[in-house]
């Protein structure tokens, strides 16, 4: 499950927490909970579902040798092996044309270390190379791929009074920081000329806690987000105008430190003075990882064709999502709720399916990757469908966080409260006694936070069941000996039966 | 298969080019030792696209080679964890699947560790890496100061009616077959070690293409047993750079030709070594399930299958993805795990050992048969080990101990009944691999009969190139079938090892 769009204040997602937990237990439903006259074909598939088979899943996929599961990542892309092996195990078709992978792009917006620098020369010729992180930094928001080279100007503080008169054009500017006013001192540079910004640390007046900022700021760019790249954009590195990038690059005091081993150590009030021409120039070299960032991740889908000539073509969308948060500060976030459970519920309804044989109709099982990252496995899928020739989804259940709270809680989205209510939530409501939810509570609140809002767009019904949040969400402690095997036992068998109860010649939904 | 340490790899390719099958085929009949339903049902799960499947996981690129110690090995360990407890098998450690044991990655000190050419007016001091080196497998502390004798080329005229019972052989590389041999000779001879040296024309230096993954490893570290000052080293061997060589001899007073074998020299060798202390310890894991038996004799004694579930890991950009060494031993257990599910409770009880560090030198079988955990009351009676079954042809399968061997037991004649019946028409003799793979650490530290199934190396041995692509899916099906047919073999009353 993904966290909540940033731009949500805390206090909106505490009110949002209350909102959930007050909504419990969810209105009773209104549909009959009568069991339908089952085949022994599903009922030997409903038997296959065990649940320490499913917990021998989920110990895996929440090892800490996957890492967290982070896309991108060889956590992931394990994860990813470890579902195909199983499909291939089981007979599956292929769901992504010749392969169970289907590739997409994502922009990975992070310091590419290896290549990345910042390099001073001295008039003389000689040059230092600096690190990035331990001799300098620049933020979250100024990764790029770009390259400045410039000469040295300095600009004193970056304040009014300095920069006032200054013909800085097509140089760095050279300031002592004082900790405030970074965005005025920005925009004064930019208009006096000035293509990029290298700031000294004043250890007397630097105010330490906009440094640690930086640093923070520094490390996320480090560690850099994932986004999804606009369609234009997939094939090749951004190309922007060049005023668009002004380069702000923050020493540390060991790049300080190296930079005075190079050009001599003089105060750095002189060294900054308003207007004063360094006989030294700075290289910043800025590199995305690969080709402009873009990284190939992997949705994981296995196909189950149906026996139908005709329903055949009209296929059920089933999906959870593989990925996780990965490791931060060296703690694994090993996600074994958040969504090793749904992952492996997954992977338990493709063996009751290969058990089964063929239903009338078709199964996808789609297990997205980036969902943490916005969903964006989801997306991709929802934008290429992998179907057969002919093929169309119909319908899509989502499953995301199936193993944990009370063994009979158990949410839906959308509800019988919400306008997008649909047949296949009927479904759920009807069968869920029967595995042991006697009620199912609303996730309404969730609606847009997870992969069945991209399914949606197909303009077809979807369901999410989920068992709502707890203290590990998100949280290093989502870990494996926490997980109740049989709860994921039973929200599995409840799927299979909503699949199995797809299959009349017309469907409501 | 473990490489032979410091074996160049063409001086090994003609001793297995030259061997040829030489078992002759069993008159006894073929039939299976049981045939009841459930061992029909049993051999039935084992599928080649299931072992496929298995196998594309474990020789993925993921998994980066599955070196000892590495990530990539622990992944498949809890992957093959994961398939035990998915099947309902038991564990078969102590505290769950996974038997930890410890191991120390050794580093050499390299200011403690030096050499020395003793005469008796001139003392020639060598240093490490330039004047001489050693493998860093088996790195321990060492002080030794020893006579040397020279053996010629080691061979066993060469060695006739030698004692070097405290002498140090000094042995010129053979300038043909493989230098393995005389290295046996001369640790039969009784000699404490051995210094390697090149012919007296020689232009390359010996062993000169190992010297650089030598240094290397030697500063990086190797994992091995744990090293305590003080203990005895044991046999040991280094070699010289051939200026040193030269030195020597005309230390000794033969500046022109080699003396006989057999002399004795008039100069010693010293020949110190250390362990940098500060080498980490790590845990390694071999992954351990049980297959209780039903009867309630029987069930005490433990039948061990094992395979290797390491490979080499990664050089550089290349992955050594080891599908058929030993992804395809490693999936043979899978399908003899998920079989024995099918079949139920054999009399006896089994034990699926997938070991680690084989490539690194047998480790991971050497430290489970030197401190074993089995349940309660419950012995081990025999190992079959099984490392390298898809590839070459699809009748070709090795085995060893033959009859032609001192360990020739029971399961060899077992497993030359029933291997007709799977598609290999006769086993060939894999004896001079007896000492190559896990089932010797088994026979070696606890006594018990053994039998091990290789389908031999080929061009992709220890290669990238050895990819889960060219695999004989249908091959290790077989495998797995006749290993299966072989436990259900050893069911009887009694068994005639």
């Amino acid at each position: 499950m993904a966290t909540l769009n940033m731009k949500l204040s805390l206090s909106a997602l505490l009110a949002l927490g209350l909102a959930v937990s007050v909504g419990l237990p969810g209105r009773s439903s209104e549909a009959e909970t009568i069991a339908p006259e089952l085949s022994t074909a599903l009922i030997a598939a409903l038997d296959t579902i065990e649940a320490h088979e499913i917990g021998a899943d989920v110990r895996f996929l929440a090892s800490d040798e996957l890492a967290g599961r982070d896309t991108p990542g060889r956590g992931l892309k394990t994860a990813a092996r470890y579902i195909q092996s199983r499909l291939e195990r089981l007979g599956f078709t292929a769901g992504a044309g010749e392969s169970y992978l289907q590739n997409f792009a994502l922009r990975h917006r992070a310091v590419d270390l290896e290549r990345s620098s910042f390099t001073v020369t001295a008039s003389g010729g000689e040059s230092a190379k600096l690190d990035f992180d331990t001799h300098y930094l620049f933020t979250n928001g100024e990764v790029w791929d770009h390259a400045l080279t410039a000469g040295v100007v300095g600009a004193g503080k970056g304040e009014r009074d300095d920069v006032e008169g200054l013909d800085l054009t097509g140089k760095w500017a050279l300031c002592l920081d004082t900790g405030r006013h970074a965005g005025l001192r920005r925009r004064l540079l930019m208009k006096a000329g000035a293509v990029g910004l290298i700031v000294l640390p004043n250890l007397d007046e630097t105010d330490q806690k906009r440094m640690e900022k930086i640093r923070r700021s520094a490390g996320w760019a480090k560690r850099g987000s994932i986004e999804y790249p606009e369609e234009d954009e997939r094939a090749l590195a951004v190309e922007r105008p060049a005023d668009d990038y002004f380069h702000q690059v923050y020493l540390t005091k060991l790049g300080v430190e190296r930079l005075t081993a190079l050009v001599g150590d003089a105060p750095a009030a002189e060294l900054t003075e308003p207007g004063r021409e360094l006989d030294w120039s700075a290289t910043d070299e800025r590199f995305l990882p690969g080709e402009g960032g873009l990284i190939q991740v992997e949705n994981v889908c296995g196909y189950w064709p149906g026996s139908d000539p005709v329903l055949t073509n009209e296929v059920i969308l089933v999906s959870a999502h593989y990925d996780h948060v990965g490791t931060r500060d060296e703690k694994i976030y090993n996600g074994a709720d958040d969504n090793a459970s749904g992952t492996s519920g997954m992977l338990a309804i493709a063996e009751a399916l290969a058990i089964h044989g063929p239903l009338r109709r078709s199964v996808m099982l789609i297990w997205v990757s980036a969902e943490e990252k916005g969903l964006f496995g989801s997306q991709a899928w929802v934008e290429s469908p992998t179907l057969p020739e002919g093929a169309r989804a119909i319908c899509n259940v989502n499953i995301d966080m199936i193993g944990r709270n009370a063994p009979g809680e158990l949410y839906i989205t959308p509800s019988e409260d919400h306008r997008k209510f649909n047949g296949l939530g009927k479904l759920a409501y009807q069968f869920s006694s029967l595995e042991g939810f006697p009620e199912l509570g609303d996730a309404d609140a969730y609606y847009d936070r997870s992969d069945h809002a991209n399914f949606a767009l197909l303009d077809i019904p979807v369901a999410f069941l989920f068992n709502g949040e707890h203290e590990d969400y998100h949280q290093p402690t989502d870990t494996y000996d926490k997980i109740d095997t049989d709860k994921i036992r039973r929200v599995s068998r409840l799927v299979l039966r909503m699949i199995a109860a797809l299959q009349t010649d017309n469907l409501d939904l | 298969m473990r490489l032979l340490t410091t074996l160049p790899l063409l001086a090994f390719a003609l001793p297995i080019g030259a061997s040829t099958p030489s078992v002759v085929p069993s008159n006894e009949t073929t039939t299976a030792a049981t045939s009841t339903a459930e061992m029909e049902r049993a051999l039935e799960t084992i599928q080649a696209d299931k072992i496929k499947a298995d196998l594309y996981f474990i020789a993925s690129d993921q998994l980066e080679g599955r070196d000892t110690p590495s990530s990539g090995l622990r992944i498949a360990a809890r992957f093959l964890r994961a398939r035990l407890e998915r099947l309902g098998w038991q564990p078969g450690a102590q505290s769950g699947f996974l038997y930890e044991y410890f191991l120390q990655e050794k580093r050499v000190d390299r200011e403690k560790t030096f050499a020395e050419i003793v005469g008796a007016d001139e003392t020639i001091a060598l240093t490490l890496g330039t004047d001489y080196s050693f493998s860093s497998r088996g790195l321990k502390y060492q002080e030794r100061f020893a006579p040397l004798v020279y053996c010629g080329e080691g061979t066993e005229e060469d060695l006739a009616e030698l004692d070097l019972e405290g002498k140090l052989a000094l042995v010129t590389i053979p300038s043909e077959g493989p230098w393995f041999r005389a290295y046996r000779r001369v640790q039969k001879a009784n000699a404490i070690g051995m210094v390697w040296v090149g012919a007296a024309d020689a232009t390359d230096e010996p062993f000169g293409s190992q010297w650089e993954g030598w240094n290397k490893s030697l500063d990086n570290g190797r994992p091995g047993w744990p090293a305590t000052p003080g203990a005895e080293p044991g046999f040991t061997t280094l070699t010289l750079a051939n200026a040193r060589a030269s030195q020597l001899f005309a230390l000794a007073g033969f500046a022109e030709g080699r003396p006989e074998a057999g002399t004795e020299l008039s100069v010693s060798f010293r020949d110190n070594r250390s362990v940098d202390p500060a080498s980490p310890r790590i845990a390694l894991e071999n992954v351990c399930g049980f297959w209780p038996g039903s009867d309630p004799e029987l069930k005490n004694e433990v039948i061990i299958i094992s395979a290797h579930y390491d490979h080499v890991g990664i050089e550089g950009e290349e992955i050594y993805n080891g599908a058929d060494d030993n992804g395809s031993g490693t999936c043979t257990l899978l399908a003899v795990a998920e079989a024995l599910k099918e079949h139920g409770p054999m009399r006896r009880s089994v034990m699926l050992m997938w070991v680690s560090g084989e490539e690194k030198g047998l480790l991971g079988s050497k430290a489970w048969a030197m401190e074993p955990w089995l349940p309660e009351g419950v012995k081990a009676v025999c190992n079959i080990n099984i490392d390298m079954v898809g590839r070459n042809d699809p009748g070709q399968l090795h085995i060893t101990p033959t009859d032609e061997h001192e360990k020739y037991n029971g399961l060899t004649r077992l497993a030359e009944s029933l291997s007709p019946s799977e598609g290999f028409a006769e086993l060939g003799s894999a004896d001079q691999y007896y000492s190559r793979s896990d089932h010797a650490m088994f026979e070696e530290h606890m006594g018990l009969p053994v039998c091990f199934l290789f389908s031999d190396v080929h061009e992709d041995y220890h290669k990238p190139t050895d990819t889960p692509d060219k695999v004989d899916y249908d091959k290790v099906r077989r495998v797995s079938r006749l290993v299966l047919k072989m436990i259900a073999g050893l069911q009887t009353d009694t068994i005639d090892f």
